[in-house]
């Protein structure tokens, strides 16, 4: 089955499956905690999962970028040690892409 | 002492939401203007943002928009995105013990970045009235909310907004929200590991599946890879539960 975003049926069957998805990693953790030993090595899988996601959406970007997004990633990096603020460290980064952007052209 | 939810902690924490106003607000507009450029109507877009409250999964979801296989690519992403919802509530469980089911699950809803580091800091000061988390969740709801509707709105007027970088927001979220995880020498394996298996997936197999493979391979990388916790008290008392 293929389901058309653009359509009004399509969009709310879309945006529910997100809406579910979305509840059920919320309580997913939550939930099990009551039935799941904690073992070292489960902690440390727990403890290492949120970097490996990070670096597995950064790396293809990465691969993909050029001098400007690399310019990006470092003004990003030191805004955030800076001021400890991850949503100003974003944007820092995307006004350091847009200004190279502007200079050297895509 | 089992946990609460009073009215005075709620506005207390929906106080604290809106004073995050700025950034969710900011963050709500990226992810409005790129909706609209995708074709979602301003409703269709605030009550994305309402139900699935979620932004970073939301903006790797647009990616998907055109796509083919949309609805598995849409829910992949959200997974991917969320998964470190898993382990905020795998660590919000004990703090919030004692609290009937009926106002714990559908306070889980509200969880996004923000509250659940201020779940963590009230429970590290002794204090366990799940209301504040509850508050800071819907409080951050209304800028982002708002943000969406801005975004959707007003977005045509800014142009081409790959040359205003916006394309650039989620990875320069991410490697902000990466330095504030980052805690040593033994974060490299998982990071390194998920990027490469990430950057080798996306060549060969595309859609959002890196950020899966990539996140599971590093992740247990890390989990089976020997500890170099030998370094003396890098990980605190709890590697002699053992």
């Amino acid at each position: 089955m293929s389901f058309d975003p653009s359509t009004t049926s399509g969009f709310v069957i879309i945006v529910s499956a997100m809406a579910v998805a979305a509840y059920l990693t919320r309580i997913a953790g939550f939930f099990l905690m009551r039935f799941v030993v904690v073992t070292p090595r489960v902690e440390a899988w727990l403890k290492a999962l949120p970097l490996a996601i990070m670096g597995s959406i950064l790396g293809p970007i990465a691969a993909h970028g050029g001098p400007a997004e690399y310019a990006a990633f470092a003004a990003t990096a030191a805004v955030y040690l800076w001021r400890r603020s991850d949503i100003l460290a974003a944007f820092a980064g995307m006004a350091v892409v847009a200004a190279s952007r502007a200079v050297f052209g895509t | 002492m089992s946990a609460t939810f009073t009215a005075a902690g709620f506005r207390r924490g929906f106080l604290e939401g809106l004073a995050l106003l700025p950034g969710m607000v900011a963050f709500g507009v990226v992810f409005g203007v790129l909706a609209g450029q995708v074709g979602i109507s301003i409703l269709g877009a605030a009550s994305m943002s309402v139900f699935v409250y979620a932004g970073t999964a939301q903006l790797l979801a647009l990616h998907a928009w055109g796509a083919p296989d949309v609805l598995v690519a849409v829910v992949v992403a959200v997974v991917a995105m969320n998964s470190r919802y898993v382990l905020f509530g795998a660590a919000m469980q004990p703090w919030m013990r004692g609290l009937s089911p009926w106002i714990a699950y559908p306070s889980m809803f509200l969880m996004v970045d923000a509250n659940w580091a201020t779940a963590m800091q009230e429970r590290d000061q002794g204090r366990r009235d799940v209301a504040v988390f509850a508050g800071v969740g819907l409080g951050c709801m209304v800028g982002w909310v708002a943000g969406t509707v801005a975004g959707t709105g007003f977005g045509q007027l800014l142009g081409d907004t790959k040359r205003l970088g916006l394309d650039f927001f989620l990875p320069a979220f991410f490697l902000s929200l990466a330095c504030g995880f980052w805690k040593g020498r033994g974060d490299v394996l998982p990071f390194v590991v998920g990027g490469l298996v990430a950057i080798v997936v996306d060549r060969f197999v595309g859609g959002s599946w890196h950020v899966l493979a990539g996140g599971l391979a590093g992740s247990l990388a890390a989990a089976f890879a020997p500890r170099p916790a030998a370094k003396a008290g890098a990980d605190g008392p709890k590697q002699g539960e053992a």
